[in-house]
């Protein structure tokens, strides 16, 4: 893998790379990388590709209703008191422009 | 820019070949969000409608949500698309401060619906757009940028969204906003979504490519931030001349993502095509595979309603009506199931009515409405107290001004209109003694005018007539008015002829 | 079981903390605040629940209400859960109390729990040795008698390796069985919740409370649909060929066991599973796609780790992420996001994903003529922390055997077979869909050949089984 594409792939992740980093990690995901790559001598004789969501044939779904107590104004005020930053009812982050 | 300059800057390139596709998002009516159970209301104070799940907390999974699935197949339907046997969600992954998971649950490989077509009208003809595909997705939240910092709520974050995807079928902004209004016709049928742009519950994105007529599509561009189906006229059509221009001049258009600026009557770049732009889609390992069946699509088929322009086309050839009439009366289905309603209780004479019952709705049932902020549905006009007051118009036993009154009571008191005129002591005056009393009264009361009336003034005659109106409160049925009046007129001129 | 010796006076409690000190297997250890979660989800505080009296530890990347869910992370250090997984509730509700939360590699990636970014923990029968990975600080509180059970996490191995490593039975149920809600995602198709401990009864006590259709995982199942015996395959064991790279300490041991399954009813057939050369590569592929996604969400916005000197929403994330991962996290997330890229994806995880439904395939195969696979855990014993003999590459290497079961989405149970060196060895049964009552039948049939001991040093206030 290119530096390049190591750190496109940064950015994509939400990461940054120090320069110091950058030598360590490419040798360590290059050997991985290389070690994945074992993976291109196998020849499926089916051409089924089932997604993990196929396991279960069983429709699950949920009833469109409020469940009492799972949000609603007694509920969230305990999940904000996690924000780092806050302003009344509001998260906040540094103004995106 | 007016309509008609609109459409001649649309002419006014004929040199190349414009291709539209519009990405269409709605926001479903369903009571609770895509995949958890808190409320999908809006307007409520900021973070109270959140919970673990849709604040993207650790260890939180998603549930989806019956109803959204179930309206999500129903477009689909209406779209004419292909319904998928099998769908599933995946999951599109990319950072911003609204989207509390940094990835968005959405459909990438097995969309609910593709592969449909919509007809809708323009400019007194019908045309055709091909949908690319149907498919289901949670909303993020809202930001609200304050100086220094970012405020941001997630009420909304997780509300189920159905994105709709047309093939390049467009030819003109023109096309596109009628194409638009109708489609917010179309979900506010099908009671999917309330199709508000201004406040984003249906929101509109689109490309546009332009290119030598023969030589396919051109370099696309992307076009965001259109809050009305205006808008997104005006900025198509600034896009045309932007391209048209750059064509000509010999350059190339650059694969890019503008915004429309309201203020600036015209779109302004917000990024170009990035290799780093990579949404990593595959599937969401959370939720199974969903495989409707036969129950489940049956009761999407239930909810499949007649969509307007069909409607439309029906009302025209059923009950003679023209174009404007049968197209005002189906925008809303509100107003087009009250005007059919109204034609049932009048049965027999429907066709004779139809028309009437028109004007009635265009004019001043909407004016009631208007002035009360009241729709069909919640007013205390049924389609039987329509009805009833025009039949009692019909049977003479009222006039038109009248009528009119008794509509207002009727939005004001709430009760039928043959208790109002009984009780407002309204029904017309049409028996001969009761007219000829009021008259002699007035012709003794206006020995002057009774005097010119004899005289052959016509004018006179009218204000005797207003006076025998007045002195009854408007229940003297004018045309029997008229005639016994001239004939008191005759007789006394024969009296005194004779007299002489 | 007496009911004195585990509700735990205070007494008993300081001696935890005191032999905790030298483990490492707790974060938090804080019994009070479990009988408070108790009290409040106890309506129907009778006696005689299932599991009442019981005490139990949770690993900490599984969220119980008012309890910190740090996953042995500096993002999610200070990080208090408002909600508990679906399991906790049931294993509450059920009679029985949550004590603390133990200790795990980050995000519960590694072999050792050496990588956790908050605390060391040790091998309760060697302290030099870790105590296997990630579901580390459970084994140890569980091998230490400390707990008599503790929920772990199993994503490739990381319930039965530990319990291997620190000889205690290991649990990874089927996927679908348990609820995962609760449960912080790392890698969402090949993880779950599992348990440790070393009486069979009360682990099959409490899998069978946790396990069941939940709503809030639509990807739970209903275990009934898997009711159903054969018994032409009675007895029947595969014996996974491909042992090479075993060290011989487990080799042995291996071989020991295979010799003595005839005595307890079972008979042995080698075979070969096609495709165990692309387990770990495909295992690993798919579990970095996905938690490269699964771990976005922790971007200093919300909860967790933030960095206050941003001015963009772009520099928060990036300044609170490299601030809050640990270097194997920040490894995977890269890895994961490398391999889903367009360009790459199909190279990579859409190959993986083939692999795994050809295996998943393959092994349901397998399972018309047997009832049950034996393998090794691990291919070594326990190892001395720091140590050089295997780096992160190879412990991910050594992630075969239990990785398939993970692909395959079947419950594997590993078991504790002896000592060798004065360190355990566990041997692991894998089964069919819906098959954990009969991994618990082998391993208690299994009892008749070794009986799995607390380690003398750390004898806690757990009882061996009646
Ligand atoms: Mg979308
Ligand atoms: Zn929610």
């Amino acid at each position: 893998m290119e530096s390049k594409e190591l750190n496109v792939t940064a950015e994509l992740a939400g990461l940054t790379i120090s320069s110091e980093e950058a030598e360590q990690l490419q040798t360590e995901i290059e050997r991985i990388l290389d070690y994945f790559n074992l993976m291109q001598n196998f020849d499926s004789v089916t051409d089924s590709k089932p997604t993990p969501q196929e396991m279960q044939t069983v429709n699950r779904l949920r009833t469109d209703s409020e469940v009492p107590g799972e949000s609603g104004p007694d509920r969230p005020d305990s999940l904000l008191d996690n924000a780092p930053e806050r302003e009344d009812r509001f998260f906040v982050v540094p103004n995106v422009l | 820019m007016s309509m008609k300059e609109g459409k001649q800057t649309g002419a006014g390139r004929p040199g190349y070949e414009i291709y539209i596709g519009l990405e269409i998002h709605i926001q479903l009516l369903t009571r609770t969000k895509a995949f958890c159970s808190c409320r999908a209301g809006y307007g409520d104070e900021p973070n109270t409608n959140v919970c673990p799940v849709c604040l993207g907390y650790p260890g939180v999974l998603p549930a989806l949500n019956e109803e959204a699935v179930k309206q999500a197949y129903l477009v689909a339907a209406a779209l004419n698309c292909q319904s998928a046997a099998l769908t599933s969600f995946d999951r599109k992954n990319y950072f911003y401060p609204d989207m509390p998971k940094n990835y968005q649950i959405s459909q990438f490989y097995r969309p609910i619906g593709t592969g449909g077509y919509i007809d809708y009208p323009v400019d007194s003809g019908i045309r055709k757009v091909r949908i690319h595909d149907v498919h289901l997705e949670e909303d993020a939240g809202k930001m609200i940028h304050a100086g220094d910092v970012s405020l941001i709520d997630y009420n909304r974050a997780g509300t189920p969204l159905l994105e709709i995807v047309t093939e390049p079928d467009i030819k003109s902004g023109e096309q596109a906003e009628a194409f638009l209004r109708y489609f917010r016709s179309f979900v506010r049928y099908l009671s999917v979504c309330n199709g508000n742009m201004e406040e984003g519950s249906l929101r509109c994105d689109a490309n546009i490519s332009l290119n030598r007529p023969g030589a396919g599509l051109g370099r696309k561009v992307e076009l965001k931030n259109m809050n009305s189906s205006r808008f997104v006229r005006l900025a198509l059509e600034h896009e045309v001349e932007r391209q048209s221009g750059l064509l000509d001049a010999g350059e190339t258009v650059a694969q890019e993502t503008r915004l429309w600026n309201e203020n600036r009557d015209a779109t302004i770049l917000m990024r170009k095509k990035e290799a780093a732009h990579d949404y990593r889609y595959f599937p969401e390992p959370d939720l199974p595979a969903f495989y409707p069946d036969e129950k489940f699509l049956g009761q999407v088929k239930q909810q499949l309603v007649e969509l307007p322009l069909e409607r439309r086309l029906r009302l025209q050839q059923e009950y003679g009506l023209s174009i404007e009439a049968a197209a005002y009366l189906t925008i809303e289905r509100e107003t087009a199931d009250f005007f059919e309603a109204v034609l049932k209780v009048l049965q027999g004479g429907a066709e004779g009515f139809a028309a009437t019952v028109y004007n009635w709705l265009n004019g001043d049932v909407m004016k009631e409405l208007n002035n009360r902020n009241l729709s069909l549905g919640n007013s205390p006009l049924s389609p039987k107290r329509l009805a009833d007051l025009l039949l009692l118009l019909e049977e003479g036993r009222i006039h038109g001004k009248i009528a009119k009154k008794v509509l207002s009571l009727i939005f004001e008191r709430d009760r039928d209109p043959e208790f109002l005129i009984a009780d407002e002591g309204f029904e017309q005056i049409s028996d001969d003694n009761s007219l000829r009393k009021l008259i002699e009264k007035v012709c003794s009361d206006n020995p002057e005018a009774l005097k010119q009336a004899r005289a052959g003034e016509k004018k006179v005659l009218g204000y005797l007539i207003g006076q025998v109106m007045k002195s009854s409160g408007g229940r003297a049925e004018p045309q029997r008015t008229r005639n016994l009046l001239a004939e008191i007129i005759d007789a006394d001129e024969e009296k005194e002829e004779k007299a002489r | 079981m007496s009911k004195e010796i585990q509700q735990g006076t205070e007494k008993q409690n300081a001696h935890v903390q005191e032999l905790n000190t030298a483990l490492g297997a707790f974060l938090q250890y804080n019994p009070e605040l479990g009988k408070e979660l108790s009290l409040s989800l106890n309506s129907n505080n009778s006696d005689n629940q299932p599991l009442s009296g019981m005490t139990f530890a949770v690993k900490d990347n599984i969220a119980v209400k008012g309890f910190r869910l740090t996953c042995g992370s500096k993002m999610l250090e200070k990080f208090i859960s408002p909600y508990s997984a679906t399991a906790v509730d049931r294993l509450v509700g059920a009679g029985a109390t949550v004590v603390g939360k133990t200790n795990l590699d980050e995000f519960g990636m590694g072999s050792s729990t050496d990588n956790s970014a908050l605390l060391r923990t040790n091998n309760p029968w060697n302290t030099d040795y870790v105590a296997g990975g990630s579901s580390g600080g459970s084994a140890a509180a569980v091998a230490a008698g400390l707990v008599p059970f503790a929920l772990g996490t199993d994503t490739g191995g990381s319930v039965r390796q530990p319990a291997a490593f620190c000889g205690v039975y290991g649990l990874k149920p089927g996927y679908g069985s348990v609820s995962r809600y609760g449960l912080v995602a790392y890698a969402s198709s090949l993880e779950g919740i599992g348990l440790l401990g070393l009486d069979i009864g009360l682990l099959k006590t409490s899998f069978e409370t946790m396990a069941g259709l939940d709503a809030k995982d639509q990807t739970t199942t209903d275990m009934a649909c898997f009711r159903k015996t054969s018994t032409n395959r009675k007895g029947r064991v595969a014996l996974l060929g491909g042992l090479e790279g075993l060290s011989p300490e487990v080799e042995e041991e291996y071989r020991s066991v295979v010799s003595h399954l005839p005595e307890i009813g079972f008979t042995t057939e080698e075979v070969r599973l096609p495709f165990l050369d692309y387990v770990v590569p495909a295992y690993y592929t798919i579990a970095a796609a996905e938690a490269s996604a699964n771990l976005a969400r922790y971007t200093g916005i919300r909860y967790g780790l933030s960095d206050s000197e941003a001015e963009t929403p772009r520099e928060l994330t990036e300044l609170s992420r490299n601030a809050g991962f640990g270097p194997e996290v920040k490894l995977r997330i890269l890895l994961g996001t490398f391999v889903l890229r367009s360009g790459f994806q199909d190279r990579y995880y859409l190959q993986a994903q083939k692999i795994r439904s050809a295996l998943r395939k393959s092994m349901a195969d397998l399972f018309q003529k047997y009832e049950l696979i034996l393998s090794p855990v691990f291919p070594v014993q326990a190892f001395p922390h720091d140590s050089d003999q295997l780096d992160p590459f190879q412990q991910k290497l050594a992630d075969r055997f239990t990785a398939t079961a993970n692909l395959a989405g079947v419950p594997a149970l590993s078991f504790p077979t002896g000592l060798r060196n004065g360190l355990p060895v566990g041997m692991q049964f894998i089964g069919p869909d819906g098959s954990e009552d009969l991994l618990f039948q082998a391993a208690a049939s299994y009892r008749r050949i070794y009986e799995p001991e607390h380690p003398e040093r750390f004898i806690g206030r757990s009882e061996r089984e009646v």
